[in-house]
């Protein structure tokens, strides 16, 4: 392949220095020492779906396709054939793991296959309680409460499937209701942990929500923007209000680009009116990935520095690349992110810098699991002189947490993304997740799974071929 | 010469411009309601002696779009006059020239994108997305069809052979009679015609009834353009009175429909009569018609995904699609849930004024097509049980609510014939195998689909399912130039798929031509 050129805005990166690159390095390499990288996962069924996924691309989609299609099958006979399907080799194959082959023998005599179905459902549920915190709240909160212990803070995330009818909207809203005024008159009772509950600015609340707008209205529409907004403010407004009151801080997640200008207009208007001004615990998620995401920063800034009261922003790199691609392509549009990974690298690094030259206007939650990305703004934050506690590190429960106790260990604000939800919602984040974590280029995968050098993982995206 | 084909961008709503850009033009495209243009090169005039044919808007039917001339059998004669004496000058232009005018068309167009689309929202009744999509199919037919002529234009070799050049080469038939109708009345219309013209052919185009304005703006583009006045001719009017005549013309060497199937039955039949004295021969006819499409849920499927499909499908445009979706399969397994959902999520759909964006459905196009489908709810719930119908509809304006209905009588007429609105039978399946067979059953094979995740069922469906276009865990509508080449069989259509590589073919006549290079024992050199 043709060496392709980074593009010109993220290469445009003034503010980043020898000094600051030296600094990122060493704090990079002590998060690493102080992680026990042995800790990969304790599930040998997962890691062994991991390696198989990762030994061969078509291989991946057929494993991952029948994680997918599995909690939809309701019988022990359409579990067979779905796996006798998908682990044989497809017309397209030259060499198929002879595990599998293996697998779809056994599978085909019946006293073992209703053994192998029952051990497959099992170990697939197994997979996604790694990733999932619980199925409902009961289950939910004694984890809660054993995460900060270890010093861990929490930010809940309801899964559930597609929003259709108002009706599903209800529910959903009934739920975020529940949650917001239920673990809010709980967590009253909780011990409280400074290094959790309180940031350089003051206390912040232990119970922490993340909102996905397109779970609150069924017929929310960009095209129709001012009804869809005028919609979302009358059910998200009462959610904030019980928020202010019960003292729960509220994350707008981002999702599709689709929803974007939606979200972040929704968010600006409520945060503008006098009676959520003067609130800090509001938050909101940029997408480094996003070729926007730089103006997002610079009017998030212009935005806090007006409103005169500090709310969070989430910095990430995206977690919908594949999909905005292909809606890209297919709708004969420009890709609305990055096309490279070291290009949403890159940008991360520069945007979590804006942001955290904005401190106190914008406090800042890092959530990514690369190491590089973190230590980077990190030594940045210590340019700056700002508090250890200015900012927050935010990772996905069941990811990473060799690297999330070493954080808390130097002392960071660490906080998990722990989704609650069913199986069925439940695994198609796990097939989310399992993508994520075979990718060849996550470095998660390259941390634990490859064995990769730890100078090579830190180095800069900039250097990065790509 | 040609940049390589590529499908023109639709607009995007999330973007704060798009949305400007929509709004403006329905802003100015209603402060210009009430135009009247002429026949054959469509300019606006203020005064005529023929009577005027006018276009209101369903969403407010007291609200006047514009009006065309109706042409009378004198106009289709003088229309036939000019095109057929056209017709060699036409046909012996370069096809390098007619290329670059479709590509001039395709860039007015592209310029005037927005108000294009807003006149379809405003006559019949298209949300912005829907008339958006209609207009840049349209643009996609003049580009590609302007690259496939490019393509057919050079006589090809058919065998190399010594002492002979052997060649095919495609020639125009002469005259062709479009006659388009009104859903989707710029994409169908502009793509029947430009096949017409680029191949060399001549052309009259007759707009359905209640879709003139936007056909006039069609010919308007033409003209501006610079397609010659003797090669088209706008000719909006009334079927039974010019479509009979038209089509039994002489003159006619090629007629292009595209409508109910009832009306392209006729046109065969007459088609395949004894060519008349004068007659250059058997009329050749391309004829998409309707469809009875369905969907099939497997057990496996992925249901929110299936949910969004057939939500599309069912009532995208109110069911005013030739490839819409009309029957539901659903496998037992999965029945109960599935269909609930389904008759939430319809619930859910808001129906109103289609250019306000707040709604997910407009009205149907006219007052007929209204009676005509309210009247087919009404019998059908004396037989049927009704699932959801709807009952926040606008009194104003030719709504009709969109309805579903459990079918257990694959015999019944609702899951039979078309009903050309959003009425949806539903029907309960217990194995894939079941599901095709019932999707067979009816005389259509236009569009259809599954949601499945067995690799295996998805191979049989591909075998078994008898239609032109198979749409596989993805909605049923929405096919997309190049990409999708589309068009059915048994009742659905005569003819290849529009937007493929096969259609222009059926507008040109193929010659071969077998050249002796040999002289006194002499061979020319190979050039």
């Amino acid at each position: 392949m043709m060496p392709q050129q980074i593009e010109a805005d993220v290469i445009l990166d003034s503010t980043s220095s020898e000094l600051l690159e030296t600094r990122t390095q060493a704090i990079g390499q002590q998060i690493f020492e102080s992680s026990r990288l042995s800790l990969w996962n304790k599930n040998f069924w997962y890691t062994k779906i991991l390696e198989l996924a990762t030994s061969d691309t078509l291989v991946k989609t057929q494993l991952f396709r029948f994680v997918d299609v599995l909690p939809v099958l309701k019988t022990c006979e359409q579990k067979r054939d779905h796996l006798i399907e998908y682990l044989s080799p497809p017309t397209r194959a030259t060499t198929w793991p002879l595990s599998l082959k293996a697998l779809v023998l056994l599978l085909r005599v019946p006293v073992l296959s209703r053994l192998i179905v029952r051990l497959a459902d099992f170990q697939v549920s197994q997979m996604a309680r790694n990733f999932i915190i619980g199925r409902n709240l009961e289950e939910t909160v004694p984890k809660l409460l054993k995460s900060r212990d270890r010093n861990l803070g929490f930010t809940l995330d309801i899964l559930g499937e597609t929003v259709f009818s108002d009706e599903d909207s209800e529910m959903y809203l009934s739920l975020y209701k529940d949650l917001i005024s239920g673990l809010g008159d709980q967590s009253k009772t909780w011990a409280r942990n400074s290094l959790l509950d309180e940031s350089a600015l003051g206390s912040i609340p232990s119970v922490n929500i993340s909102l996905k707008i397109s779970a609150l209205d069924c017929r929310m529409d960009p095209a129709g923007f001012e009804s869809s907004l005028a919609r979302l403010s009358e059910r998200i407004e009462p959610l904030m209000r019980l928020a202010m009151q019960k003292n729960v801080f509220i994350n707008f997640d981002m999702e599709q680009f689709s929803l974007r200008s939606l979200t972040r207009e929704l968010f600006r208007r409520i945060l503008s009116k006098n009676e959520f001004r003067s609130y800090r615990h509001f938050g909101i998620v940029v997408q480094a990935y996003q070729r926007q995401s730089r103006e997002d920063v610079r009017d998030w800034i212009e935005f806090a520095k007006w409103r005169e009261t500090s709310f969070s922003i989430r910095l990430v790199k995206g977690a919908y690349w594949d999909y905005e691609v292909i809606q890209a392509s297919q709708n004969s549009w420009p890709s609305p992110v990055y096309d490279h990974k070291s290009e949403s690298d890159l940008n991360y690094e520069i945007c979590s810098r804006d942001l955290l030259k904005a401190y106190p206007a914008i406090e800042l939650a890092l959530g990514s699991h690369n190491i590089r990305s973190i230590s980077q703004a990190i030594a940045y934050a210590e340019e700056l002189k700002l508090p250890q506690n200015s900012f927050e590190i935010q990772m996905l429960y069941g990811m990473a947490d060799p690297f999330k106790d070493s954080l808390v260990k130097k002392g960071y604000r660490v906080r998990e993304y722990d989704p609650v939800g069913e199986m069925l919602p439940g695994l198609s984040y796990l097939v989310r997740r399992l993508l994520e974590n075979s990718a060849n280029d996550s470095f998660l995968k390259q941390s634990f799974m490859d064995g990769t050098e730890i100078r090579q993982l830190l180095k800069s995206p900039k250097g990065k071929n790509l | 010469m040609l940049n390589p084909f590529k499908n023109e961008a639709y607009l995007n709503f999330a973007l704060a411009d798009d949305r400007a850009r929509m709004h403006e033009a329905l802003d100015r495209v209603s402060k210009n309601f009430g135009k009247t243009y002429s026949l054959h090169t469509a300019r606006e005039i203020t005064s005529t002696s023929r009577k005027l044919m006018k276009s209101v808007n369903p969403s407010r039917p007291s609200q006047l779009i514009g009006a065309v001339e109706t042409a009378t059998k004198e106009d289709a004669e003088v229309a036939l006059k000019t095109v057929y004496a056209g017709a060699h000058e036409w046909s012996r232009t370069p096809a390098a020239t007619r290329i670059a005018l479709l590509e001039k068309l395709a860039d007015w167009m592209v310029e005037k994108k927005c108000e294009l689309s807003a006149i379809m929202v405003y006559e019949v009744g298209k949300t912005w997305r829907e008339a958006d999509a209609d207009t840049c199919e349209a643009i996609d037919f003049c580009r590609y069809y302007a690259r496939e002529m490019a393509r057919l234009s050079e006589p090809r070799t058919t065998q190399m052979i010594a002492g002979e050049r052997d060649t095919i080469a495609y020639f125009p038939r002469g005259v062709c009679l479009v006659i388009a109708p009104w859903n989707f009345p710029l994409a169908i219309l502009a793509g029947m015609t430009v096949a017409s013209l680029v191949t060399g052919n001549t052309v009259i185009f007759k707009p359905a009834e209640a879709s003139v304005v936007i056909a006039a703006k069609l010919a308007e583009g033409m003209r501006e353009v610079g397609f010659p006045d003797s090669a088209y001719y706008f000719l909006p009017g009334v079927g039974a009175e010019i479509g009979p005549m038209l089509v039994n013309d002489k003159r006619v060497d090629m007629i292009v429909f595209t409508g109910s199937a009832e009306v392209g039955l006729s046109i065969i039949e007459s088609a395949a009569k004894k060519p008349q004295p004068g007659q250059r021969g058997v009329k050749k006819v391309v004829a998409e018609m309707g469809g009875k499409n369905a969907l099939i849920i497997d057990e496996d499927a992925d249901l929110d995904e299936a949910l969004m499909g057939a939500v599309h499908s069912a009532f995208g445009f109110q069911g005013q699609k030739c490839s819409a979706l009309s029957r539901l399969l659903v496998h037992e397994n999965v029945y109960d849930a599935f269909v609930k959902r389904f008759v939430d999520a319809a619930s859910a759909l808001k129906i109103g004024p289609a250019d306000n964006p707040e709604f997910q459905m407009g009205p149907v196009v006219d007052e007929e097509a209204q009676i005509r489908i309210k009247k087919t709810i009404s019998e059908a719930k004396t037989r049927l049980k009704v699932l959801y119908e709807a009952k926040d509809i606008p009194a104003e304006g030719y709504f009709v609510p969109p309805t579903i209905f459990e079918v257990e009588n694959s015999e019944d007429p609702l899951f039979q014939k078309e009903v050309f609105g959003p009425v949806i039978a539903v029907k309960k399946i217990h194995s894939i195998e079941e599901g095709v067979k019932l999707a067979n059953s009816v005389p259509y094979a236009l569009t259809g689909g599954v949601f499945s995740r067995s690799p295996s069922r998805i191979e049989y469906v591909k075998r078994e399912m008898e239609v032109g276009n198979l749409y596989i865990n993805r909605a049923i509508t929405g096919a997309v130039v190049e990409r999708h080449p589309f068009g059915g069989f048994k009742l659905s259509g005569i003819g290849s798929k529009a937007g493929g590589p096969d259609y222009l073919l059926q507008f040109m006549e193929p010659r071969s031509c077998a050249e002796n290079t040999v002289r006194r024992g002499f061979a020319a050199a190979d050039s």
